[in-house]
Formats: structure tokens, sequence, C-alpha cells
């Protein structure tokens, strides 16, 4: 799906915003320097010879803070740097650093990444996208990490939007979004090839290619092999969650005349990873150790167009077509066809207003195969969502103060129309402070499962000390008239440069969510045939839950030196949410309150050491999770890097060096082994050529 | 909401308010030598585009008579390029700058200074002036694979610069062996 930039880029500013912005710089200045200082160093600069420039010591002000500083939201941009310096090799790891955002690593392959709470390994809240195409599957209603890779040196920024953005976004943007974005081909040109191997496994051997098919048109083409073997279960038992993954793809992007941009893509991908899932049966043991695997694999195809219109107004149309198979063995096998067509235009009304508006189609049709664990009714569906939105942005005092406002309409199979309305107001205060605010409805749309499936969620023994004399099997089922959840979410933020070197960005929210997903008990039966017998406790899903979540979100960013950078991020967030004594809807209150740290704190440094060695740092502390019963853990990474030659960097990556291995998180709605993380140590070299 | 919850919200972000003006001012006494940092980043980069103005010879009838244009394509932080260059003289003619003029008004410019961000707009203000005689120097990164000609950089805490210096043949401009000699990297250096 494509979006409007939601104003996260700079935008040419006219001069009497130059004006006005010298005219406070002065001033501050002259507070700190004296005005001498300020004439002096303006005056000098054209005097002065390329080599003397070429000495003077200079503070590089992050690219962030002018793409930020526009922006009416809870933004945070990870730039092609910072996951280069943060020595990560996988997409969640680099969300690790944004503010307001929990990231848990469950497994070798699987994560549990959420924004603002409501974490789990399909964690629903959150809609992601890379290079416009929505990873968000309908089937879950969450993203298979696992599955979702790039070639991590051809990214060329990750914005991450947190708070509703459905307005621009469209449905399941309830809690933020990720816009994964690729570099432009003609940035990508001539030969790189990575290779990284390092304990528990870890092989991962990357080669991309570019080249020129005209002036104007380029082209990528790359693979990338990921391997990492399975780690060891919270009991000590040996893990089955290995991952295998394969994947390549291909970009163009022809740039035409009168500023028409042309970009495809298509990418293929194969995906092994495995978990020990403990199946639930009436007999003893009750939960069996069944190592599973999970094949993930399919091809996407996606094309946009934008062009300039005549009345100058931009417009672009995007072209998707998906195909995807995703079997977890013993659970069920899904595969499914997506094609999504988006248009939008974006035009200045007058100098003061812009409006952006646009309309969106999307079908999707599933065939599942039910396994023992899970079963689904029907077994094959299309869905269709059609979607409208509009966007104005008035400017009410030139550059200082503009409102915007908006609505997105969706049309979905399930639950009819959505309405998610949104205002905001930004406030430039001065050249280094600005402010926002930001009411906002969103909804979450249902997912296939909570619809339609019935699953088999855990077994206990019989308790003749309880008053239970027979074993009890838990099964949940979906409901076919489950709704839409929704929340209206108010936020604020500050930004402020501190110095020329000093960014820091401040957010709060308060949320309220209705109709959240909790279990409705439905009762218990005994079960006589077949024998031995059992009771049997069903429960269905329920829009039953209604929650408020608090939190506040910091981001700094200080250029402490030229060849030293610290970037530091805090996140507390307080979740509640109203028990109602049917134990199993009390249990996803306690999920929803407990499932995410209250605190999480981030500290990364990047220090330039010269003679091309880097030195890069990262601790993280994140506090407990009182549901999953998972301990605070202090965690460090270190990177080490040596630039060889200009073609040849060779690096050492140390990660979660604190500790052997510590627990992150216990994967939900499957019931699953709970895995250890363990201490991991690499070694990368990277050409190009 | 409930009156508790109002109470709790705001006590919060009282102490979360506490706990990030502690932070600022720890910092706060690095600040007066970060303010002159910034100043002196998009001033030294203006010194810079001056200079390459110097360095670069046109062909006959590229310069006008009494003025040259620097187009700025981008924004302006704290008005540092205009204040450093407007009014100057280069090659015996006054520097005056224009702000974000529109993609058909591009040709009329001697350089072409872009400090914006979005591709988009570099390289359709590249395209607007393919082939002409106008010096294009981009503060972004990865300028020159776009097809400029002098892209602008920092690296260490010094300010460096790499050069197309095959963009610029094209377009009939000479950048002189001194500007050559100090890029850090040339790409289709001349034979």
């Amino acid at each position: 799906m494509l979006r409007g930039r939601l104003s996260v880029e700079a935008r040419p500013s006219d001069s009497s915003r130059r004006q006005r912005l010298t005219t406070a710089a002065l001033l501050a200045l002259s507070a700190l320097l004296g005005p001498q200082a300020w004439a002096a160093q303006a005056l000098e600069v054209t005097a002065m010879s390329i080599e003397d420039l070429m000495n003077v010591e200079v503070t590089t002000v992050s690219r962030k803070v002018q793409r930020l500083n526009d922006t009416a939201a809870a933004a945070f941009v990870v730039t092609a740097e910072d996951i280069q310096r943060a020595g990560v090799t996988s997409l969640p790891e680099a969300l690790r650093m944004v503010p307001g955002l929990e990231v848990a690593r469950i497994s070798s392959s699987r994560w549990a990444v959420t924004a603002r709470g409501f974490n789990g390994r399909f964690a629903n809240k959150l809609l992601v996208l890379v290079d416009g195409r929505s990873a968000y599957s309908p089937f879950f209603s969450g993203v298979f990490w696992e599955a979702e890779d790039v070639l991590l040196e051809d990214v060329e920024r990750i914005e991450v939007i947190r708070g509703p953005g459905a307005t621009m976004w469209g449905a399941n943007a309830v809690n933020g979004v990720i816009n994964i974005l690729t570099r432009h081909a003609r940035r990508t040109q001539g030969g790189l090839a990575t290779l990284l191997v390092g304990n528990e496994g870890q092989r991962t051997g990357a080669v991309r290619w570019g080249a020129p098919v005209h002036e104007d048109a380029h082209y990528r083409i790359w693979a990338k092999s990921t391997e990492r073997d399975s780690v060891q279960g919270s009991d000590g038992s040996p893990g089955a969650d290995h991952l295998r993954s394969l994947r390549a793809g291909v970009r163009l992007d022809n740039d035409l005349a009168g500023g028409t941009r042309l970009m495809a893509t298509a990418n293929v991908f194969d995906v092994r990873s495995g978990d020990v899932l403990m199946v639930p049966q009436t007999t003893a043991p009750y939960a069996v150790r069944t190592p599973t695997v999970q094949s993930n694999e399919g091809a996407h195809l996606l094309g946009k167009l934008d062009w300039r219109l005549d009345n100058g107004s931009l417009g672009t149309l995007q072209a998707s077509v998906e195909q995807t198979r995703v079997e977890m063995r013993g659970v069920h096998a899904e595969e499914r066809t997506t094609l999504d067509l988006d248009f939008q235009n974006r035009l200045s009304l007058s100098e003061r207003q812009e409006l952006v508006w646009g309309l969106g189609y999307r079908h999707s049709t599933d065939a599942i195969q039910s396994g023992s664990l899970l079963t689904l009714l029907p077994a094959a569906e299309r869905q269709s969502l059609f979607s409208a939105f509009v966007h104005d942005e008035y400017t009410v005092v030139p550059d200082r103060w503009r409102i915007a406002a908006g609505s997105k309409f969706e049309h979905n199979s399930y639950t009819g129309l959505e309405v998610q309305p949104n205002l905001r107001s930004a406030w430039n205060l001065n050249a280094t402070d600005s402010a926002w605010v930001s009411v906002s409805r969103a909804v979450r749309t249902p997912a296939r499962v909570e619809r339609s499936a019935t699953i088999d969620a855990a077994a206990y023994p019989a308790d003749p000390a309880g008053g239970n004399p027979l074993p009890t099997l838990l099964r949940i089922g979906g409901q076919p008239a489950f709704a839409s959840e929704s929340v209206l979410s108010l936020e604020a933020g500050y930004r402020t440069q501190l110095g020329g070197s000093m960014l820091l960005d401040l957010a709060v929210f308060q949320n309220r969510y209705s109709k959240l997903r909790a279990g409705r008990s439905l009762g218990a039966t005994p079960v006589l045939d077949p024998l031995p017998p059992y009771l049997l406790v069903s429960g269905e899903v329920a829009n039953t839950m209604q929650a408020r979540a608090q939190g506040v979100e910091v981001a700094l960013d200080w250029h402490a030196a030229p060849t030293l950078r610290l970037q530091a991020a805090y996140t507390g967030l307080r979740i509640r949410a109203e028990r109602n004594g049917d134990p199993m809807h009390d249990q996803e209150v306690r999920s929803a309150e407990g499932g995410v740290p209250r605190h999480q704190f981030s500290l990364r440094t990047a220090w330039d050491l010269g003679h091309g060695h880097q030195l890069d740092g990262w601790v993280r502390r994140i506090g407990r999770l009182e549901a999953l019963d998972i301990g605070a853990y202090t965690t460090l990474d270190l990177r080490w890097a040596w630039r060889v030659t200009p073609q040849f960097e060779l690096s050492l990556v140390g990660q979660n060096l604190l500790h052997a291995q510590h627990v992150e998180f216990t994967s939900d709605q499957l019931p699953t082994l709970q895995m250890r993380i363990p201490r991991t140590l690499a070694v990368k070299g990277r050409w190009q050529f | 909401m409930r009156l508790g919850a109002v109470h709790a919200v705001r006590s919060t972000v009282c102490r979360w308010g506490v706990r990030a003006l502690g932070a600022a001012s720890l910092v706060w006494s690095g600040m007066a030598m970060a303010q002159g940092a910034l100043t002196s980043e998009a001033a030294v980069k203006a010194g810079f585009v001056f200079n390459f103005g110097k360095f670069t010879e046109w062909p006959p009838g590229g310069l006008p008579s009494g003025q040259i244009q620097l187009c700025l394509v981008g924004p302006d932080p704290q008005g540092a390029v205009v204040s450093a260059v407007e009014g100057r003289t280069l090659q015996g003619r006054t520097v005056s700058v224009r702000r974000n003029p529109r993609p058909e008004e591009l040709r009329a410019c001697q350089i072409l200074y872009i400090t914006d961000l979005d591709e988009r707009r570099q390289s359709e203000a590249l395209r607007a002036v393919r082939q002409q005689p106008v010096l294009t120097v981009g503060d972004v990164e990865g300028f020159t694979d776009l097809g400029g000609m002098i892209g602008i950089g920092a690296a260490g805490g010094r300010v460096t610069f790499e050069i197309h210096n095959e963009v610029a043949q094209a377009a009939g401009l000479k950048l002189s062996s001194q500007l050559l000699r100090l890029a850090t990297t040339v790409r289709g250096r001349a034979p």
C-alpha cells in the first residue's frame, strides 16, 4: 500500500521563514557567543581557501533533524548508518533502537515486535511496509518477521511513526507504522558481497549487482542466504527454532522526463524455521513436545509510478501482486494471493493549503488446510477492501502554525465501513523548538483466525483434590461476529535542538482502547467418548476488553564530538485493562498489562577511532514482563570495524555480551516452548566492487 | 475519564518531565560550543561552494556579465548560505542567491546548490540543468551517484567532497586541477 509522506520530509521554506530563522538564530547566538562571533563566522568563509576550510572542524548535525522537525507525529528514522553501525543482522534487531517500540527475540527465528504495547508473535496493532508492500498477514493479523528480510546494505532508511497512522496508511496501523525503504537502484550500482560467520551457526551471505540500463534507468539484482542454529529451551532441552532463509530480488528505477518516476521490484523467498510446539493432549504428559517446521515461500511483484500532473500536483499509482504459502507442519497450511491497487494525489490548493487524497483496492483469496492443532472453517475465503482517504493540511500562520485534518474510509468484507479520522496541529515555536498535538481514531480489523479458527490451547491433568476428577482440555474458538478493535488516541510531542549538535524528541500519549480481543468462557462439558474421558472447557474470542495506555518516549541524539555520537532512547509504558471475573478474559487482561516492559532504555555510541576504525557500543535495559514471568535484563552489543581498503571492510560483532543466555519472550497464540537467547559473536566481511 | 486516571497521567507526565529536564540541564554546558558548531557547518559548506565557483572555468558565454546566480534548492537553516555568499565577488561578478526556484528557472543559474533531502527534487533539479553550463553542488549523500558534479559530505569532523568530472566535462565546465587534487574521490578523471 502506498502512502503520503506524512510530512516526514523537509520541505523547502520560503524567504520569510529564512529571515525569521536568521533573526532567531542571531538572537540565540548573540546570547551565547556575542554578536561579533556570528558576524565574523559568516564573513570569513568566502575569504578562506579550500585547504583552510578543509581543516575547520565541524560537528555534523543529524540529517534526521531536518526530516523530523516538520512532522506532527511521534516519528523516528533509522538510517542506513544506524543499521550498519549497530551491527544488526535482521530487521527486528534494527527496530530495537526505536523509542516506543517493544522488540523481543522469541527464538533463533521468531520475533515479537510491537509499538506501544500488546506484544506477541503476531502483534496485531502495527502495520509494516517494505518498499510500499504491506507485510501484514490478514491470516494471523501480524507480521512473520522470520520471513521479512532485505539486504540490509540496501536499506535507505526505516521510518517509524508511532501512534495511529490510520488516516494515511489504513486499518491496522493502530499503534504505529513501520516503513522500510530501500535505496533507489542508482544508488546501489556496482557489486557488493557480504559474508558473516559466527557462533550459534550464524552464516549469512549476500551478493548484489547494480548497473545502468541507460542514463536514466538503473537496476540491481541481489540474493541473500541466512542460517542460524536452534538454541536451548528454558527447561534446558534442545530447541528446533533454526532458521534457513533464501531470498532474491530485483529493483528497477526509471526516471522519465518531467519528474516522472517508475519503480518496480520483484522478490522471491523460501524460509524454513522451526518451533517446539507443546501440543495439548488429555493423557499424560498433557503437553507433548512436538518439533515442527514452518515454511514461508512466495513471490511478490510491485510497480509504482509517480508523476507531476499539469496543475503541478503529484500523482502516484501503485500496483502489486503477491503469492505466498505458509505451512506450519501439524498446524495449518495457508495459500494466499493478494492484489493491491493504490492511487494518491497531492495538490496545493493555495499557498497555505495542501490536500492529499487517495483510493485503494485490495483483493485477497486464501485456501487453508487445517492440521490437528488448528481447525479453520471455511477452508477458502475471498476478502476485498475498498478504501479512500483525504488529508488536508492548512498553514494558519506561515512557518509557525499548521493544522491538518483527515480521515480514512475503508470497507472490508468482515466489518463493513470503518471511519478513521485524525486531527493534528504543529507549531514551530522558534528556530529550534517545535511542538505538536494530535487526536485520532483507528481500528484493527479482525484476522481470519479470529473469525473462523478453533485451537486446542492447553490441557491439564485431573485434580481430584480440587474437585475435578477428569483431565481438562481448553479449546478456544473464533467468533464469526468478532468485530474491529478500536483506539482513541491523544498524543503530544516536543522537539528541541539543544545547540547544533543535540536533538531531543519527546512524545507522550494516552490511548483508550475499546472492544479489544479477549476470551469468553462458554462452559465445560465432559467428553466420555472416546475413552479416556476428559472435561472440555470451551471458550471463544470476544470484543470484551477495554484498556487504557499511557506512555512517554524520549529520543536523544547527540554529536558529542566530531568523532563521537551518542543516541539514547527511553520508553515508559503503562497499560491498564478492566477485569470482569471470567478467567479467560482476565488472562488476556494480565497479558495486556504485563506483557510489555514498563521501562526500556537504550544507549548507542558510535565512535570513529581514525584510520578507518570504528568502535560502536549499545547497551539496553529492558524491564520485566510480569505476565510472562520474564525478568528484567541488561545487555550489551559491541562492534569493531576496520575499513581495510576503500572497498573492503572487516567487522567483529558481539551481541548479548553480558550474559551467556537470557529469555526475552514466550511465544503466544500457539503453545510453544520458551527459548533462551544466547550470547553471539560474529565476524563479517564486506566487499564493494 | 475518571479523576484517578487524570491524576495518574498528570503525575507520571510531571515525573517524566522532570527527568527530561534533568537530562537536558546535564548537557546544557556543552550547548554553547555546539551552537557555534552548527553555524560553522552550514557556513563552512557555503564557503566550499563559493570556492568551487572560484576554481571552475565556464565555457565562453557561460557566465553572464555582472552577476552570478547561485540557486539554492532546499533548506538553508539559519540562513547560513545566504549570509555567507550573497553580494560577494566571484570571478569579477556579484553573487546573488536565489532560493528554491522552479525547475524551469534553473537553467538561468550558474551554480546550483542542493540541500534538499528529497531524492525526487534532487534528481528533478539535476535533470533540469543536464548538459547545461551549471555547476551542481550537493550537500546530500551520494550526490555524484545521482549525476551531480560535486558532492559535499563530512567525515571525521572535517568537510570533504567528491567530484564526478565526467558530468562536469559534459556540461562544458572545467574544474581546476587543484580542486581535483583535494577531492576525496574523483570519478571520470580527465585523461
